[in-house]
């Protein structure tokens, strides 16, 4: 335990607090720029990531119609041993990891955690915190010179908990932090074909910002800045990633419910490429955004995978 | 009608609950820990006072009690508070020949009430008519007495940012026996407004009182009651500032006509009391009176003068032995001991001679060669070391951060008694 304690403490916590640190000396000795530009930087180190998660999310997204047919094909018989492994070996032959969309989520966490105790250790409201902070700082660091950081930002207390803030900032930090997330979880959450699927979508596109906003009342100030920051970002790096005539369709309020005849329209190996090709697009019409969300030439890539590997095994 | 999901689909919704929980765990550790949270102070680090053959001690979690210093037993009768402790107790106590002055504070949130109280320093009563005086704060340092007025720093008011923090001019009059036309009114004299945190404590030679503050400021303030309270201390009383180049924690220590204090930019500052007036800095040293050591790490400790020689340690370990008439090391380097020093060092005097004890808050107080540094042996505590230790009559006296007043007999190194100080019994 004493080991995950250094490895805590090297890997995340000091470099978190000099950073924070030294970025409160940069920017005009404001802890509030220093947690939106250190932000910027985790968000920056996590992009190879984010664009991964969001090309696996697509791709898994142009799979379901496929999925949907294996389940029709192989739900009927009960076996869903053949089922997992077909659709696992879909999945693999599309370069598709289902946990791969996990990645930056879990990464996340423990920045989150990370940085909950960076801010009070970079700003310690106790001696013994205090004492203590000279052993976080790096030697070169010229930052330490400047501690006590100072935590007051627009007349929040960074250090302080959103629900002692002053008001507006006591409501107003959680609501946007809730309302940011939402905007990121609605560009970012691809449909699906199964129904229940959808449903749980649905349930995650509620259930966590009303969550993380019912939450964010406890957090210091200066953690929920960073998740609302953070959440901005996302939204910028998907929007900027959607192709500029679809981006519009991003910010729909109303998406529909997928059709199941969509779904059973496209089972069985025995459909032909053009109904296929149709139940995609329609399935994409049904949804609404789908085709916003662009990548054909990845998904048409996908397809002729499968095409490929059909041919090979027959 | 649409069939139930199976295989792909069901292991696709369980990853989505699966991180839906995940995240929903990692909030509820976060804001779990918030609510107990980092916020409020773990427990005091006040060092053992001897005064009139006791040992009087301020346990973490606010209590004060007394020890006899040659038989090592705690005196039943005589501690305070009787109820609910005020909160928890960093600065040393104050005893005096009637009194005992001390200073708790307690955070809720990121709320802190602090209180300062007097006690009779024989029945352990208070001796104010009201219970203790409040303030909306934090008081780190010890306190410091300049005739009938007690002075203390404390940290900014309330939820109010500015000003970082005050300098407390209370009135130390003890009222609680007289009639009600005769007692303090409104015992605050004055408060001086500096633009950060005093947790350092407050040293007073003479009429003049220093003090070092989070703004890296050091200050040099009259508290002569010949002026008057009404008057506004920013400018009738303050004589002078220095601005360092880092937060000061450290108590200033006065010697001749030269204040030392140590910064968290790891230099300790001799400062010439005679010549200096105004404000300036540290790159306006009088190079011909004064002079600048690097320590290299922050200093947090006290300094100690003894036999023309100033130590002191560092946050970094470190130990330091500076000549004060010119500013360079009285050792050939410094020594390092592990952990932290935050407690000021103590002159040990044993059958051997004299040597410098050093608490180290990771572990025990190193007993060190005054004239070479050399380390010779420790007592062995068990237990980190933030309070200085205090040496009497062939004992040393440390209070542990595992809450414990341990006696060390100096000849043997060995500890010879030990009490629990929240519920005053022996160790077990």
């Amino acid at each position: 335990m004493e080991f995950v304690g250094i490895l805590w403490t090297e890997i995340i916590m000091r470099p978190m607090i000099n950073s924070i640190a030294l970025l409160h000396v940069l920017l005009f000795d404001s802890l509030g720029l220093s947690i939106i530009a250190f932000t910027f930087v985790i968000s920056l180190l996590m992009l190879p990531l984010t664009i991964r998660q969001t090309r696996q999310m697509r791709a898994m997204s142009e799979l379901q119609p496929k999925v949907k047919a294996l389940q029709e094909k192989y739900g009927k018989n009960g076996d869903r041993r053949k089922l997992s492994q077909e659709t696992m070996g879909l999945y693999k032959q599309a370069g598709v990891s289902p946990i791969g969309c996990l990645g930056p989520m879990f990464i996340q966490m423990p920045v989150w955690i990370g940085l909950y105790q960076a801010i009070f250790k970079a700003v310690p409201p106790t001696p013994e915190g205090l004492a203590s902070l000279s052993k976080a700082f790096y030697s070169w660091n010229p930052a330490q010179a400047s501690v006590p950081l100072s935590s007051s930002f627009v007349g929040m207390d960074l250090v302080g908990l959103v629900s002692t803030q002053p008001i507006p900032y006591n409501f107003l930090l959680p609501v946007l932090v809730g309302v940011s997330m939402w905007v990121q979880q609605k560009i970012t959450t691809m449909p699906s074909p199964d129904p229940k699927q959808h449903q749980t979508n649905q349930m995650m596109l509620w259930m966590m910002p009303i969550m993380f906003a019912f939450f964010a009342f406890q957090f210091p100030a200066g953690l929920a800045v960073y998740i609302l920051f953070s959440n901005l970002i996302r939204i910028g790096i998907q929007f900027l990633m959607t192709e500029p005539g679809k981006r519009g369709t991003l910010f729909r309020l109303r998406t529909t419910a997928p059709q199941p005849a969509v779904a059973a329209a496209t089972a069985g190996r025995g459909t032909s490429e053009g109904d296929k090709e149709k139940s995609i697009d329609g399935d994409a019409t049904v949804h609404g955004q789908d085709g916003s969300r662009g990548h054909r030439p990845r998904a048409r890539h996908s397809r002729a995978q499968t095409r490929r590997s059909r041919n090979r095994r027959r | 009608m649409p069939r139930p999901a199976t295989g792909a689909g069901t292991s696709q919704r369980r990853r989505g609950l699966a991180g839906f929980a995940a995240i929903a765990f990692a909030l509820f550790v976060i804001t779990s820990t918030a609510c107990v949270g980092n916020l409020s102070p773990g427990g005091g680090w006040a060092s053992p006072v001897p005064a009139g053959g006791w040992i009087y001690q301020a346990s973490r979690n606010g209590q004060l009690f007394r020890m006899g210093a040659r038989t090592g037993e705690v005196d039943q009768s005589w501690h305070y508070p009787q109820g609910k402790p005020f909160g928890v107790i960093y600065g040393t106590p104050l005893v005096t020949e009637k009194a005992v002055y001390a200073a708790a504070y307690t955070c809720r949130g990121d709320q802190c009430n602090a209180k300062v109280f007097a006690i009779d320093v024989d029945t352990a009563l208070p001796v104010w008519s009201e219970q203790a005086f409040g303030v909306d704060t934090e008081i780190v340092g010890p306190l410091a007495l300049h005739g009938n007025t007690l002075l203390f720093g404390t940290s900014n008011i309330g939820r109010d940012k500015t000003p970082g923090g005050f300098l407390y001019a209370i009135d130390a009059t003890p009222d609680a026996d007289k009639p009600l036309a005769e007692r303090v009114g409104n015992r605050l004299k004055w408060r001086l407004p500096v633009d950060g945190k005093v947790w350092g404590g407050v040293t007073v030679d003479g009429d003049v009182a220093y003090f070092g503050a989070m703004d890296r400021t050091v200050y040099a303030v009259n508290v002569s009651d010949s002026i008057p309270a009404a008057a506004d201390p920013a400018r009738e009383r303050v004589l002078w500032r220095f601005t360092s180049n880092g937060a000061i924690v450290s108590k200033p220590v006065v010697f001749g006509d030269k204040v030392y204090v140590g910064d968290f930019d790891g230099k300790l500052y001799s400062l010439d009391i005679r010549s200096r007036k105004g404000d300036s800095t540290s790159k306006t040293l009088d190079q011909g009176r004064e002079w600048v050591y690097e320590a290299g790490a922050w200093v947090w400790s006290q300094p100690l003068i003894h036999d023309g020689v100033i130590f002191f340690g560092t946050l970094g370990g470190q130990v330091h032995a500076v000549d004060p008439a010119s500013g360079r090391s009285a050792w050939p380097s410094p020594v390092k001991l592990e952990g932290e020093i935050i407690g000021r060092p103590e002159i040990v005097r044993g059958p051997g001679g004299q040597l410098l004890a050093v608490p180290s808050n990771k572990e025990d107080v190193w007993l060190l060669d005054l004239r070479s540094g050399q380390q010779i042996g420790e007592f062995v505590t068990r237990a980190g070391v933030a309070a200085s230790p205090v040496s009497r009559e062939g004992f040393v006296f440390i209070h542990t951060l595992d809450d414990k007043l341990q006696t060390f007999a100096v000849s043997s190194r060995a500890r010879v008694n030990c009490i629990e100080t929240v519920d005053r019994k022996a160790c077990s």
